[in-house]
């Protein structure tokens, strides 16, 4: 039989950390760093995690931040790939690229696909470099958990 | 000789040693501190905030079931907070609020209350939970996406999915040592393997688990993976390496090990045990998932009363 002492514990236990708990939620769901640690990319081949601070690091490749956001070259701002990359189902251009050209000034058969930029980019500065995965099975993972 | 006394018994009432469900409860919650308070340490405010999130909330389904079925309240027993921090000790430090609760409920009532309650459920309470979750929203237990803003002193790949993924080349980085203590991803409870042996080895002293589940789950584990490393080992990891990642330890001393869905007698125990083990490494190795702890103490659970059918011949039988 439960006694009166091990019943108030229980009622402490469930009040207390409950306001701990709803605290601490509040406090960590703000808590994403400016610039990512890393990042998972979601594909229909498998998930690819990529270190981005291994590549921005002093400590690992050192790279600058226009060297894989390179557009546009000259901007302190760093838009993510998928801003430009990720082209509307309708064939217009991006909203990213129309708030600073005109919409006949944009070459959309040159705008490359998320996913052929990320291959090109990664790929090709890893072969350039010779340092770095460039096979498929190397980055893109079967199982995820 | 025909009234030779065998066996005396005294009437009621008996003494009791003064332990019950409610010693056991904090006892264990007590032996999982240490492998908590690391996970707290390494994912900070959000491993903490998900800890008190659990507990709390399983202590206030049950509080709730009790409510709703007029039975008593029995949320004194502790074995609802039990069941919260090691359901939370398997989760990622930043599983959303929803998935916390929704995973306590899954343990407290359909793992636990609706079978009866204590003694009467045939799986692991949290187990269950955890299985459920795991197949209705897998990016939770993805620790490599989960953890994806963490930055700590060790290697940030979780070593399951690194294994099964790219061969054993690519957990040259984790050492045995680096393991042990703790440095690897995973669940928040579920990595600190110094801590989670010593959280074991203290119930077992205690009475509250039984060493020969915990030993032969470890055996079990131990072999297996010995068997598939020797056959190929540039794919498959050694024995060291899928004891000490993953859900191995907590599961060989804190879900195998739960009284209800085990068996009594010392070869079941064994049986049960290994066999638990090695489904692990099957799965693990040729299975689809990167860990197979939760299905593989699914499976023995439900092996349990057919292993329960393995007794000892009765004194006297004659058969």
């Amino acid at each position: 039989m439960t006694s009166k002492k091990e019943l108030q514990l229980a009622y402490g236990l469930a009040i207390v950390l409950l306001l701990v708990g709803i605290l601490s939620y509040t406090v960590s769901s703000a808590d994403v760093p400016e610039e990512p640690v890393r990042m998972m990319f979601q594909c229909s081949t498998g998930k690819v995690l990529f270190d981005h601070k291994t590549h921005t690091a002093e400590s690992g490749y050192g790279l600058a931040c226009n060297a894989c956001h390179h557009h546009p070259e000259d901007s302190e701002d760093s838009p993510a790939c998928r801003e430009c990359h990720v082209l509307p189902a309708d064939g217009s251009a991006p909203q990213i690229c129309l708030d600073c050209h005109e919409a006949d000034e944009i070459e959309m058969d040159s705008m490359m696909k998320k996913t052929d930029a990320l291959h090109q980019q990664c790929i090709g500065c890893h072969k350039e470099q010779e340092a770095g995965p460039v096979e498929c099975e190397s980055c893109h993972v079967k199982y995820s958990f | 000789m025909l009234n030779q006394k065998k066996f005396i018994v005294s009437h009621a009432p008996f003494w009791h040693n003064g332990s019950g469900v409610f010693e056991r409860s904090y006892h264990t919650i007590f032996a999982v501190l240490p492998a908590v308070i690391l996970g707290i340490i390494h994912y900070g405010v959000a491993a903490l905030g998900m800890v008190c999130l659990a507990v709390s909330s399983a202590i206030l389904w049950e509080l709730a079931f009790n409510r709703v079925t007029k039975q008593p309240v029995t949320i004194g027993d502790g074995n609802a907070a039990m069941i919260g921090i090691i359901f939370a000790m398997l989760m990622p430090a930043t599983a959303p609020w929803w998935a916390v609760i929704t995973g306590t409920f899954i343990a407290v009532v359909i793992g636990k209350h609706i079978f009866g309650g204590i003694g009467g459920n045939p799986f692991n309470a949290p187990t269950v939970a955890i299985a459920i979750l795991m197949l209705s929203w897998k990016g939770i237990f993805d620790f490599d996406e989960m953890l994806v803003n963490y930055e700590l002193d060790f290697a940030m790949i979780y070593p399951l999915t690194a294994v099964k993924n790219f061969g054993v080349s690519a957990i040259d980085v984790f050492s045995t040592g680096d393991l042990l203590m703790g440095k690897q991803l995973g669940g928040i409870g579920s990595t600190f393997g110094l801590g989670l042996i010593l959280g074991g080895l203290y119930l077992i002293i205690r009475g509250f688990i039984r060493w020969e589940i915990s030993l032969s789950f470890i055996v079990g584990v131990f072999i297996t993976a010995l068997l598939f490393n020797a056959s190929d080992p540039a794919k498959y990891a050694g024995p060291m390496f899928h004891l000490l990642t993953g859900y191995t330890l907590i599961g060989a001393f804190f879900l195998a090990t739960e009284d209800s869905p085990s068996p009594v007698n010392f070869i079941p125990m064994i049986l049960y045990g290994f066999l638990g083990g090695m489904m692990t490494v099957l799965i693990r190795n040729i299975g689809v998932y990167a860990d197979g702890v939760i299905f593989a103490i699914l499976v023995i659970n439900l092996l349990s009363p057919l292993l329960d059918k393995i007794r000892p011949k009765a004194l006297g039988s004659g058969k």
